[in-house]
């Protein structure tokens, strides 16, 4: 297992998403959902991380409540002990993804998601901007 | 100076690699070397490696010597951070920074594009220390122009220890609801009528005979207290999106008290100490005059000297030293003279290495440089005295006894007469 960056994770994890959606002939949904909550889980996390929440050796988080996917994630990060710090990088209580789920990358075609794949673009979007914020805000550089 | 290293670092590159350079100070305090790779690709590599020995001078005030640079090309947003409203040019190298600082970072940019001068003067009581008098010092300003027949708006941004709603309103008098719910809730919302209503009360003190005006008084807090400290958290946090920034806050609830009330003049308490709220308070309100009160001790002057040299620092030193004054917060009745000596001295000294202008031969040709003898009355710095007298020891403006009267001239008049020459003329035209 290598080093973990979580910051580095969610801007390939999104670049990645919006290349598959703006594929032709036909955009490639369903995958590009999972990228984007993919890149949404990691930039709550790389925040997470920033804010002093234990971490392994290899820079994962190991608090059993924040080891999740974005879709239990991001109630526990809006609940996450607010401060003065934390306050600034509110991604806001509705959960944009409870609709999204890590299983549909084994279901069917039919079943697999990506409907909702503009929507989340948009949420994970917003994650990282976050995300860059408390980048900037805790040493850039040190990535 | 790790700020003036790393200044020094990014001045003495190339212009063009120079102006893609940017610093970023952490909330730790912590410099960064941020480079556009957009502008300039091919000097990242030359870049990263000069930096490495630049982090190791700075430390523990970097990265750390493996630090990295900050590229543009990595972030999902550059222009939210080369492009930052909060980006500032260093007066003394020309090299720009981006503080990331939690608090006195809105402070510190500049007023408001919206802010149109289209509302009543707005004087700030500011002290850098408690305990000098202010809060007295603004119930009798408001006081004196209630009864020449104003209506004074008093706001009380002492949020975490108001002293001047109590001065002026009884505790049956407090309204509702306090400044501190309206920050609240424009944290999540618009403030709605009502809620406006709510915050404001007339103070017993404009029943009184000799009084011809109004005093309104904004408090702090209202009557329902509720979760203190939670509300007082969350009046400070930024939300989500930048018109909610607590001077953003600060400017809305002032326009919509003086929708309420049509006064004729504000008075604002600002809190104590290098905080937001007293810096705020200064900066973006547009306020007619921001008077400090200050003593002439080591401890006030050291304080001012840092408020002072980061706004210099930061080149924003023209925008608001014309509007300050210093005000000799008690004066002693004896040894006055002396006091008022050494204390301009002390505020000269400060006004002098901070905000005014450099005194050389450039300076003295020019007719618009801002600097001034320490013995000029006119200047800033000439501290307006406030006289202590036993009389207001215990005075409270809604007390009884109206033996202070004969000592209000003599111990405030120069103040009042400084507010009042920030208002246009009497009014007694009106109705």
């Amino acid at each position: 297992m290598g080093k973990v960056n979580y910051w580095e994770a969610a801007v390939r994890h999104y670049h990645d998403g919006k290349v598959l959606l703006s594929s032709q002939p036909v955009p490639r949904e369903a995958n590009a959902d999972q990228l984007f909550g993919l890149a949404a889980e990691c930039a709550l996390k790389a925040i997470l991380v920033w804010l002093g929440v234990p971490t392994d050796a290899d820079g994962g988080v190991t608090e059993p409540g924040v080891k999740k996917h974005i879709d239990a994630l991001w109630p526990e990060y809006v609940n996450h002990p607010d401060g003065r710090v934390a306050a600034r990088y509110q991604v806001g209580a509705q959960n944009p993804f409870h609709d999204w789920s890590v299983h549909h990358r084994y279901l069917a075609d039919v079943h697999a998601g990506g409907s909702a794949a503009a929507a989340h673009e948009r949420a994970a979007f917003a994650c990282l901007l976050a995300a860059q914020k408390a980048l900037a805000d805790h040493g850039g550089g040190s990535l | 100076m790790a700020l003036e290293a790393a200044a020094g670092f990014v001045a003495s590159q190339q212009p063009k690699v120079r102006d893609a350079l940017l610093l970023v100070r952490d909330l730790a305090g912590r410099i960064t070397i941020a480079v556009d790779d957009r502008r300039v690709p091919g000097a990242v590599a030359e870049i990263a490696e000069a930096v490495g020995p630049l982090y190791a001078q700075l430390a523990p005030w970097s990265p750390g010597a493996t630090g990295a640079v900050l590229l543009a090309s990595r972030l999902l947003d550059p222009d939210a951070i080369f492009s930052a409203s909060g980006v500032v040019t260093l007066a003394d190298s020309g090299v720009r920074l981006l503080d990331r600082l939690v608090t006195g970072r809105e402070w510190l940019s500049l007023p408001p594009e919206g802010e149109t001068g289209d509302h009543p003067p707005r004087v700030v009581f500011y002290g850098v220390k408690g305990g000098v008098g202010r809060t007295t010092a603004a119930s009798v300003v408001a006081l004196e122009l209630a009864r020449e027949g104003r209506t004074v708006l008093v706001v009380d941004l002492d949020l975490e220890s108001p002293g001047l709603s109590h001065a002026l309103l009884r505790e049956e008098d407090m309204p509702a609801r306090g400044l501190l719910d309206a920050y609240v809730d424009l944290g999540v919302g618009p403030l709605d009528e009502d809620g406006v209503r709510d915050m404001v009360q007339r103070s017993p003190v404009s029943d009184r005979p000799e009084v011809d005006g109004t005093i309104w008084v904004a408090p702090a807090r209202g009557q329902i207290a509720g979760d203190f400290l939670g509300k007082l958290s969350r009046a400070y946090v930024d939300g989500i999106g930048s018109t909610t920034g607590f001077a953003s806050r600060t400017v809305e609830i002032l326009r919509r008290l003086e929708a309420q009330v049509q006064p004729d003049v504000v008075l604002i308490d600002s809190r104590a100490g290098l905080h937001d709220i007293a810096a705020v308070a200064l900066t973006r309100l547009n306020a007619e005059i921001g008077l400090i009160f200050a003593a002439a001790s080591t401890q006030t002057w050291s304080d001012l000297e840092v408020l002072f040299a980061a706004w210099n620092q930061r080149g924003l030193a023209t925008v608001f030293r014309e509007r300050l004054q210093v005000v000799a917060a008690l004066v002693p009745e004896l040894g006055a003279e002396d006091y008022q000596r050494r204390l301009r001295a002390r505020a000269h000294e400060v006004f002098s290495r901070t905000l005014y202008d450099e005194e050389d031969a450039a300076s003295l040709e020019r007719l618009d440089a801002f600097n001034f003898d320490r013995d000029d009355e006119s200047a800033p710095h000439w501290p307006l005295p406030v006289r202590w007298n036993r009389a207001f020891f215990d005075w409270e403006a809604m007390g009884e006894g109206h033996d202070h009267e004969a000592f209000i001239q003599p111990c405030y008049g120069e103040l009042v007469q400084r507010v009042r020459a920030c208002l246009p003329e009497s009014v007694v035209e009106r109705g």
